[in-house]
């Protein structure tokens, strides 16, 4: 037990590292994302379409771990060093806006014709369209997949372990070196990962709840809100 | 305004549809159609399903486009092209929002905003388009909804609404830009029978306080009561147009004769005139 706890400085160092990752990259994810899918939503604007759609084809059809030793190993070759941790940023959050611009794009798409109808009626301009009207009925729409996206991005930083960047599973591994405990140590880091990913899953499920435009609580909650 | 002026209104007509042609494909939508409004004007546009209204209604705010012919909705020219070109002409997205601004729209699903409150579905345009500001913007859309019998439903979400009450907030969303007229594409038809009455009343009220309408609806009883004028289409095209008693009663084209009989009345008074007339 005392060594767990001696172990815990480091991973608990490492543990935030990796919600560091996880939070700047999904960050790089959702701007690049809306902006990927908004280029994508006229495929007769070729020049928003093609562009976008090859970056996002390059993306999904080779491996994450690839895109990472490419920027971390290959740009310095062309004389671009990039610090690991900006690195492994970067290409995850590049990697993730791919996917999630698909699930944006999707939503998007699946807000019913008759709101764009609606609020071009009013005469209100496409930007102010989207903004206002599309987007906030998009993002709920996208909300479970990009929780899960969420997630999954989460787990996927521990890949930042193999561009050299102390992150948990690194710090598990340095420890691992040294004591040869890898049931305990692996076990730890295991638990660790599991101390965020579940409650998140769980918040998100609630946040999926809260927003959810036919549920009658919520617009209780904003009268109460507004009265108190 | 002056008196001059308001003469000269009285003379253009409001909207002005000129030898409309539209096909999708092969199928011709509209046919060499035409039909000027008046201001403050209320006509009702009846025919067989796909005889082209609702295209029809749509192309005088530039939700769709023609192939030909000419629109000009309050001095704003929306299509002025004589022969058919290859493309359909589209008008300069400014002309839109022009256009649209002016004149509201009210659909048979509602369309309301449904991440927004009653309130804020009539504010939005005011406050965002027009840059009223937001105090002005509250009080009208309170004092609108509670023309529309709404003021204990300005906080409630669209699906916290019946059917007739999400339709009276999009009335009062429309009403909220002040709009030179209306039009209404079968309002009435997606709500349950016993709401009928709530909607068909607020847009009656809005044609007594003189709102230029164009309304696509069967219900007899309110083209009778409302209507200054009955529009037939079939194929696209103008069949036939008069009064609400001329059409309904006397039609002269047998089919709108034809269409007539095959609305079955709400009004059991109408019934009985229809087995007298037999
Ligand atoms: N996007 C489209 N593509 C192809 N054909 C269309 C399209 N929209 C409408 N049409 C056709 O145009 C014709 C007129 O349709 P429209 O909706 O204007 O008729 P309507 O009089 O409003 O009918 P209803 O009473 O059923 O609402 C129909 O034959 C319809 O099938
Ligand atoms: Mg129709």
């Amino acid at each position: 037990m005392s060594e767990i706890i001696s172990w815990l400085p480091s991973l608990l160092q490492g543990l935030l590292v990796t919600v560091e990752i996880t939070v700047v990259a999904m960050a790089v994810g959702l701007v690049l994302g809306i902006v990927l899918a908004t280029m994508r939503l006229e495929p007769s604007n070729r020049w928003l379409y093609i562009p976008a759609t090859v970056y996002i084809e390059l993306m999904r059809g080779t491996p994450l771990i690839l895109q990472l030793f490419f920027v971390y190993f290959a740009l310095p070759a062309v004389n671009i060093h990039i610090d690991p941790f900006v690195a492994g940023v970067l290409a995850i959050g590049v990697n993730y806006s791919a996917y999630l611009s698909e699930v944006f794009r999707s939503s998007i798409r699946s807000v019913p014709r008759g709101q764009w109808e609606a609020a071009s009626s009013l005469g209100m301009p496409r930007a102010l369209i989207m903004w206002r009207i599309i987007f906030p009925q998009a993002g709920r729409l996208a909300l479970p997949a990009t929780g899960n996206y969420f997630i999954g991005l989460f787990k996927d930083s521990a890949l930042a372990s193999t561009i050299s960047v102390t992150e948990l599973l690194f710090s598990g591994q340095i420890l691992a070196a040294q004591t040869f405990q890898y049931f305990k140590i692996y076990g730890v880091v295991a638990l660790l990962y599991l101390l965020i990913s579940y409650p998140t899953s769980l918040g998100l499920r609630a946040l999926e709840k809260r927003i959810d435009l036919t549920s009658t609580r919520r617009s209780e909650l904003r009268k109460v809100e507004r009265t108190a | 305004m002056m008196a001059a002026n308001e003469q000269s209104d009285t003379r253009t007509p409001l909207i002005v549809a000129q030898n409309l042609t539209k096909s999708y494909g092969n199928t011709p939508v509209l046919h060499d159609f035409s039909l000027d409004v008046m201001q403050g004007e209320v006509v009702v546009l009846i025919g067989p399903s796909g005889s082209g209204k609702t295209t029809f209604i749509r192309t005088l705010n530039g939700l769709e486009t023609v192939d030909t012919g000419r629109i000009v909705v309050n001095g704003t020219v929306l299509a002025d092209n004589a022969v058919a070109g290859n493309k359909p002409h589209k008008p300069h997205h400014r002309t839109l929002q022009h256009v649209r601004r002016d004149v509201g729209m009210v659909f048979q699903q509602f369309n309301l905003f449904p991440h927004m409150s009653a309130l804020e579905n009539v504010m939005e345009a005011p406050v965002r388009v027009r840059k009223t500001p937001r105090e002005v913007a509250k009080k009208r859309a309170l004092e609108l909804l509670d023309r529309m019998g709404l003021a204990d439903r300005a906080d409630h979400r669209p699906h916290e609404l019946s059917g007739g009450q999400q339709q009276r907030v999009a009335i009062s969303r429309a009403l909220a830009m002040d709009p030179s007229a209306i039009l209404f594409d079968e309002v009435t038809s997606a709500l349950d029978p016993e709401l009928v009455g709530e909607v068909l009343r607020a847009m009656r009220e809005l044609a007594a306080d003189g709102m230029t309408m164009i309304v696509v609806t069967h219900e007899m009883q309110f083209a009778r009561q409302v209507a200054d004028r009955v529009v037939m289409m079939a194929g696209g095209r103008l069949v036939e147009e008069g009064t609400p008693q001329q059409i309904f009663s006397s039609p002269k084209d047998p089919r709108t004769a034809n269409f007539v009989r095959s609305i079955v009345s709400p009004d059991p008074v109408e019934g009985l005139e229809r087995a007298q007339g037999s």
